[in-house]
């Protein structure tokens, strides 16, 4: 049988639509002015293609040899951190959903506390330092090993797993770790695909901890020289270059931001769909079934 | 229970302060001349590799010192350079954006290393750079004698650098001179327009153009639609919320948005003054009568040279300075392929209603460098006979040339530039030729005769327009050393809760009598500013 569609159907279906395209438009603009001359961002900002794409601003940036150094150290912080960051967690997480043990309430407590009220910059700065890792691509990855927020949703996860499997798993001689290692983890696959998404795209944003404890510019990482590059691109536009120099300049301000944002977004937008499932679960995670 | 968190408390605290005492005091001393010492210097972007260049080889074996670079964001330069000195991690020395408040801060707290007592004598040409600035009385003054660090002069007075210096060397006061009317420094406000629309339509112009024509201009300009963009799209004047009061309001009062003396010699605020309210109701009328863009307060600056460029207007307030003109010629070339800026595109600015030009003097300081409260004395010696040097009669120009012998020489005491030119015919910036340019040129130079440009056109319309600016009877709100550096609480606070700009551009586009919205808009913020005024002239005038 053939489905009538009603006014209302309509209405909603158009409002749904130009809600998407209000969404989508700004993304597929930013898509477009990184491939624009400027003279012709001059004439359409607002254009639904480009006449003559040019590829000057991805030029400029992938000729950076900075932004290859920037996509070495997010990745080499991706390599340490995401791993230990899920296992510490995790094992944090583990401890504290399980049977109440001496100053477990202190402990969950005081973690919560970090949540609210943090040591403050300066502070947190000087025990980098303290411990040698300025100016090391360590000072990142310690700095964000241990999320209370992602803590919270893997114990919460945890609660769910029956006791019961814990206690025959004990009758048969396991120890905590292996109880953990053996049983818990392998459980917990959903929840450690969604901490990994999170931590993930948390190194893969990573800019302001670099900022603070790298001073050297060959260990920055992506999002860092990108802002560097925007920054850049903006005021050698507006102060620096000579007048030769800027008319023989094919890039423009908006056009380099715009080729940044397509390249930072890129690899996130590759892997997104792959993941999605596992992101919408961990929003959900620890939800009362009705 | 309690005993146990007590314990941990305390288990907690002797940890940390075993941290505290691991600090290693890196401080280091030398006392032989010859021995090429090794400062860190943090500077925007600077990397390792800036070592490498021919330049840097030049500059610090004729200097003997070697530095270590450490890069600064420049995206998070505040933020980067305040917790590096108030952690006291900063290198020797540190590039920073220059601000009263804090340095002054940066002084009382000890956090940075003041110049040696006799820096002036020893220095000369350091110290000269520095009183270009034309802060150093107020400097030396907030610090009792103390000066905490270097304060970098720009350009403004670059025609009469030769003056300035012999005066110098004369004992002469330079902030006296600079406000006398052959040197005074008028800021670079100024509109470039359409002037081959002009002539199309017959309108008379010139640099200084009276009030009412120039409104005139810009409404045939609107009307006529000479860009063919079509009636809707044209716009009048392209400016922005955060330019169109220094033109429509500045026109009837210089200093309506800053508490400044009054005829009597008594601090009051500008906004309260009456000719603030002239300013706001002509700033309103040009926002009723379609001057301004409907949309215009949401405009971005980036976003105006497109509407200039684009041709959908004929006027634009881009600050008739070299740097903006020229960025506003290679636009409009770009986007207009046929149409050359020199032949299409001159700059004007407007005599006030009642005849005179109105503005401000401009600041000529805007960055400056702090020293490690911790480095050794030979150290810091070594980075002020730098800057001595960059800053001297020979050493300014010959750092701005290039290495010597590769990129330029000297015949019979004249500079000569003989690098080669680029396959378009252009000589490579030096900055792309030798990354490290970027430091030693800007260390403190006041020498900027030899910059090159090579925008002539835009040079001239900035410097002509600045001459004939001269020409009139001046209305310019003077640098007042003793406001810039008070700092009390009150004054603070109400610089940094009320954004002027703002405050007018959302009074403009409000319905209604605007005298009756401004007033009620003013007994929202009256009383405070008269208390502030008021605590001004106990604090700075008794």
């Amino acid at each position: 049988m053939k489905k009538k569609y009603t006014v209302g159907d309509i209405v909603l279906v158009t409002i749904l639509v130009a809600w998407g395209l209000l969404i989508f438009y700004p993304f597929y603009n930013s898509i477009l002015v990184s491939f624009m001359s400027q003279a012709e961002y001059m004439r359409k900002p607002f254009a639904l293609w480009v006449s003559k794409p040019i590829l000057v601003a991805y030029e400029e940036i992938l000729s950076d040899s900075k932004f290859f150094y920037g996509y070495k150290s997010t990745l080499t912080i991706m390599l340490f951190r995401l791993p230990l960051a899920v296992l510490i967690e995790c094992m944090m997480a583990y401890a504290l959903s399980r049977k109440p043990f001496f100053m477990s309430k202190i402990i969950n407590n005081m973690t919560v506390f970090t949540m609210y009220f943090g040591g403050g910059t300066i502070p947190t700065y000087l025990m980098i330092k303290s411990y040698g890792l300025m100016n090391s691509l360590a000072s990142v990855v310690v700095i964000g090993l241990f999320s209370v927020y992602n803590m919270i949703l893997i114990k919460n996860f945890f609660y769910g797993i029956p006791d019961s499997l814990e206690e025959s798993a004990k009758l048969d001689g396991a120890n905590d770790i292996r109880i953990f290692a053996q049983i818990y983890m392998p459980l917990a696959k959903p929840i450690i695909a969604t901490i990994s998404l999170f931590t993930a795209v948390a190194v893969w944003n990573e800019w302001y901890s670099a900022m603070l404890y790298i001073s050297d510019s060959d260990k920055w990482p992506l999002q860092l020289v990108l802002r560097e590059i925007i920054s850049n691109a903006t005021s050698t536009v507006k102060e620096d270059l000579s007048g030769e120099d800027l008319m023989l300049k094919e890039t423009f301000a908006l056009n380099v931001q715009m080729a940044a944002v397509v390249v930072t977004m890129l690899p996130i937008m590759l892997v997104y769909p792959f993941v999605q499932k596992y992101f919408m679960g961990g929003l959900t995670v620890g939800a009362v079934k009705g | 229970m309690k005993k146990v968190l007590a314990g941990l408390l305390a288990i907690l605290m002797m940890s940390s302060m075993c941290l505290t005492a691991c600090k290693k005091d890196e401080k280091t001393t030398s006392t032989d001349p010859n021995e090429k010492l090794t400062v860190s210097v943090g500077y925007t972007d600077a990397d390792e590799t800036w070592k490498n260049d021919d330049y840097y080889k030049y500059i610090t074996d004729k200097l003997n010192i070697d530095i270590e670079f450490e890069s600064l964001p420049k995206s998070s330069l505040g933020e980067k350079v305040r917790i590096w000195i108030s952690s006291g991690s900063m290198p020797d020395v540190t590039y920073a954006d220059f601000s009263m408040n804090e340095y002054l801060k940066y002084g009382d707290q000890g956090v940075v290393k003041a110049l040696p007592k006799d820096w002036e004598t020893k220095y000369p040409n350091l110290a000269f750079s520095m009183e270009m600035t034309g802060i150093m009385d107020a400097i030396k003054e907030a610090g009792n004698g103390e000066v905490y660090g270097l304060i970098c002069p720009m350009d403004h007075y670059k025609q009469y650098i030769k003056e300035f210096r012999q005066a110098f060397k004369e004992g002469k006061d330079l902030r006296e001179m600079m406000s006398q009317p052959e040197y005074i420094y008028i800021d670079t406000y100024g509109f470039a327009y359409r002037k081959d629309w002009a002539k199309q339509l017959g309108i008379e112009t010139d640099y200084i153009m009276e009030y009412e024509d120039f409104l005139d201009m810009i409404r045939k300009f609107k009307e006529a639609d000479l860009g063919g963009v079509g009636a809707t799209n044209t716009v009048g004047l392209a400016i922005d919320h955060t330019e169109a009061p220094n033109f429509f309001i500045t026109a009837f009062n210089s200093s309506y948005k800053f508490f400044h003396k009054d005829e009597t010699g008594k601090y009051v605020c500008g906004l309260l003054e009456d000719s603030t309210t002239e300013g706001v109701k002509e700033y309103s009328k040009a926002y009723r009568t379609g001057i301004l863009a409907p949309g215009f307060y949401a405009q971005k600056t980036q976003d105006l040279n497109s509407l200039f460029c684009s041709q959908r207007s004929g006027v634009i307030f881009p600050k008739a300075n070299v740097s903006a003109l020229r960025t506003l010629n290679a636009d409009f070339e770009k986007a207009n392929p046929g149409l050359k800026a020199e032949e299409c595109i001159d700059v004007c600015w407007v005599l006030s209603p009642d005849g005179k030009i109105h503005g401000r003097e401009a600041n000529n300081y805007y960055r400056g460098y702090y020293f490690n409260p911790e480095i050794s004395d030979e150290k810091m010696d070594r980075l002020l006979a730098l800057a001595d040097y960059i800053a001297s009669e020979e050493g300014g120009p010959q750092i701005s040339l290039g290495v010597p012998d590769v990129d330029y020489v000297i015949e019979n005491g004249e500079y000569k530039v003989i690098r080669e030119k680029n396959a378009n015919g252009t000589y490579d910036s030096l900055e792309k030729l030798y990354p490290s340019y970027s430091f030693f040129r800007m260390f403190i130079n006041p020498n900027y005769s030899l910059s090159f440009e090579s925008d002539p056109y835009a040079l001239m319309c900035a410097d002509t327009l600045v001459a004939e600016k001269r020409k009139h009877e001046l209305s310019i709100l003077d640098w007042d050393d003793a406001r810039d550096a008070y700092t009390a609480d009150d004054y603070v606070k109400f610089r940094a809760a009320y954004d002027v700009n703002s405050m007018f551009a959302e009074l403009i586009v409000e319905e209604g009598d605007i005298e009756e919205n401004w007033a009620k808009k003013k007994t929202e913020f009256e009383a405070t500013a008269k208390s502030v005024a008021d605590n001004m002239n106990k604090a700075l005038l008794q």
